[in-house]
């Protein structure tokens, strides 16, 4: 049976269930957030595909850190590093490539204390593992969130054979199912997707548990959106250069 | 309480209550969009800022349906048209000429319908994209935080030139906690997000009711599902990717 109401319903039963299996990934993953933003280092996002969306909700409200830098795919065509035809060959699939992630790390400012949340539902394609290897190798601390029931049932496309989990400090399992989507119907394909919701709900963890820390552990004001023009203005500046 | 414990009942109290509103105006429009697809046309999604999350949730998405195509900024960016800076410090915003631009680069159909994602509905340019798709006769769709729209668009804004709109229904501001009187906030794309799965839950249902093959795609990540979705798009002969 196929319904809205039962989509919900499911979603928030996810929704409870991350918040129970994941706790000590979550409280892990901002300590690291935490100790990066008040060593006054960045948090690096970068998810491709609809993986994108966990990036774009810690980002921009109110309330949102500041020292989050969104890594964007389409940097490589906007800095010159492919062709925009390179980019958007069909039969390429762009993000399923291996061996870009020292060209796509050097496009930024990235410094010593900073770390990455890489984000990928399968885990499975070349560009995130190779981030998270790379970023690894230069000694940075790189938080993983997928979806474990999918990870684990696809092989790698990375020659490594490695999946993206398995290149992480710390892994959040999404908890969504294989393939993303969530309710059987009467053909060879689920419907209704719940990656980004679920990412959503992490997202917004990692920034409240992070905000916490910050204030109770390292006794700092957060620095965070208020809508204060003057004030918000004052913080980016700081970082203006890694964002 | 712990946070987390705290935050997962704030998300799904809100998207309980926010569904509980919009149920009724949710199968409505979903029926109006089946019509358009039954009929040829595409659903083109158009949104600002975090609006965007919901065209992602919608266009070429696992366990989603083929007749949608997301428009971007971005899409404009990676083919010079506009400059990622205009984006950056929010000058895209007042644009006028965003129609003309999305013409350049998508093939666009006198069928489609529109839906326009804006959660306070009040920036120039999405208000005349809706003007200008309006006067051209498609069905504009949009969708906004009703509280939200009436504190920054002031009845002046999107919701002008939308046939229909869907209601996020939820409080302005989004509150999802509080930390040491900081306001953290951040719900409404997620509620966003959650409705553009009704609205596939529901289109799948009108297919079956029309005895139709729901055109559903495959998770990209999957053995063989290049083939699978390419079969379905491949009728939309680039109208959809």
């Amino acid at each position: 049976m196929v319904s809205a109401e039962l989509f919900n319903k499911s979603v928030s039963d996810l929704i409870i269930q991350i918040g129970k299996k994941e706790d000590d990934n979550l409280t892990k993953a901002a300590e690291v957030m935490a100790k990066t933003i008040a060593n006054g280092g960045v948090v690096h996002v970068f998810g491709t595909g609809h993986s994108v969306g966990l990036g774009i909700d810690m980002k921009n409200k109110i309330g949102s850190l500041i020292p989050i830098h969104i890594m964007r795919m389409n940097d490589f065509v906007l800095k010159g590093v492919v062709s925009l035809a390179e980019y958007t060959d069909k039969d390429n699939e762009f993000e399923r490539r291996s061996g870009l992630a020292k060209d796509f790390i050097d496009l930024y400012t990235i410094n010593p204390n900073d770390s990455f949340i890489i984000i990928s539902n399968s885990g499975i394609n070349g560009i995130v593992i190779d981030l998270a290897l790379e970023a690894r190798k230069r000694g940075h601390k790189v938080i993983v969130v997928t979806s474990m029931a999918h990870t684990a049932a696809e092989d790698s496309r990375h020659p490594s054979g490695k999946k993206l989990y398995q290149c992480a400090d710390i892994v959040i399992d999404n908890c969504g199912p294989h393939g993303d989507a969530l309710l059987p119907t009467d053909t060879v394909a689920k419907i209704c997707s719940v990656s980004s919701i679920c990412n959503n709900f992490i997202a917004q963890c990692l920034s409240v548990l992070t905000i916490d820390l910050l204030i109770e552990k390292y006794h700092l004001d957060p620095p965070v959106i208020t809508g204060e023009i003057a004030h918000d203005e004052q913080i980016k500046n700081k970082y203006s250069e890694c964002l | 309480m712990g946070r987390i414990e705290e935050i997962s009942d704030t998300f799904i109290s809100s998207i309980e209550s926010a569904y509980s509103k919009q149920a009724d105006n949710l199968h409505r429009i979903s029926k109006l969009i089946f019509d358009v697809i039954a009929d040829g046309g595409v659903i083109q999604l158009f949104g600002i800022g975090h609006g965007e999350e919901f065209v992602n949730e919608l266009n070429f998405r696992a366990g989603g349906l083929a007749p949608f195509h997301g428009m971007r900024l971005s899409d404009l960016v990676t083919r010079g048209l506009i400059d990622q800076n205009e984006i950056d410090n929010g000058r895209i915003n007042e644009r006028t000429d965003i129609l003309d631009l999305f013409t350049k680069i998508y093939k666009l159909d006198e069928r489609d319908a529109y839906f326009l994602i804006s959660f306070k509905g009040n920036e120039p340019l999405i208000i005349h994209l809706a003007k200008q798709l309006k006067n051209r006769g498609h069905l504009v769709i949009g969708v906004v935080n009703r509280k939200t729209y009436d504190r920054y668009a002031n009845n002046e804004g999107l919701l002008q030139y939308c046939d229909q709109y869907i209601d996020l229904s939820l409080d302005e501001p989004d509150i999802v906690t509080q930390v040491n009187g900081y306001q953290i906030t951040g719900i409404t794309s997620t509620v966003a997000d959650i409705f553009a799965q009704d609205i596939n839950a529901n289109l799948y249902n009108l297919y079956l009711e029309n005895h139709i093959d729901p055109p559903i795609l495959l998770s990209a990540n999957l053995k063989d599902a290049d083939k699978h979705n390419n079969a379905l798009t491949d009728v939309y002969n680039g109208r959809v990717r």
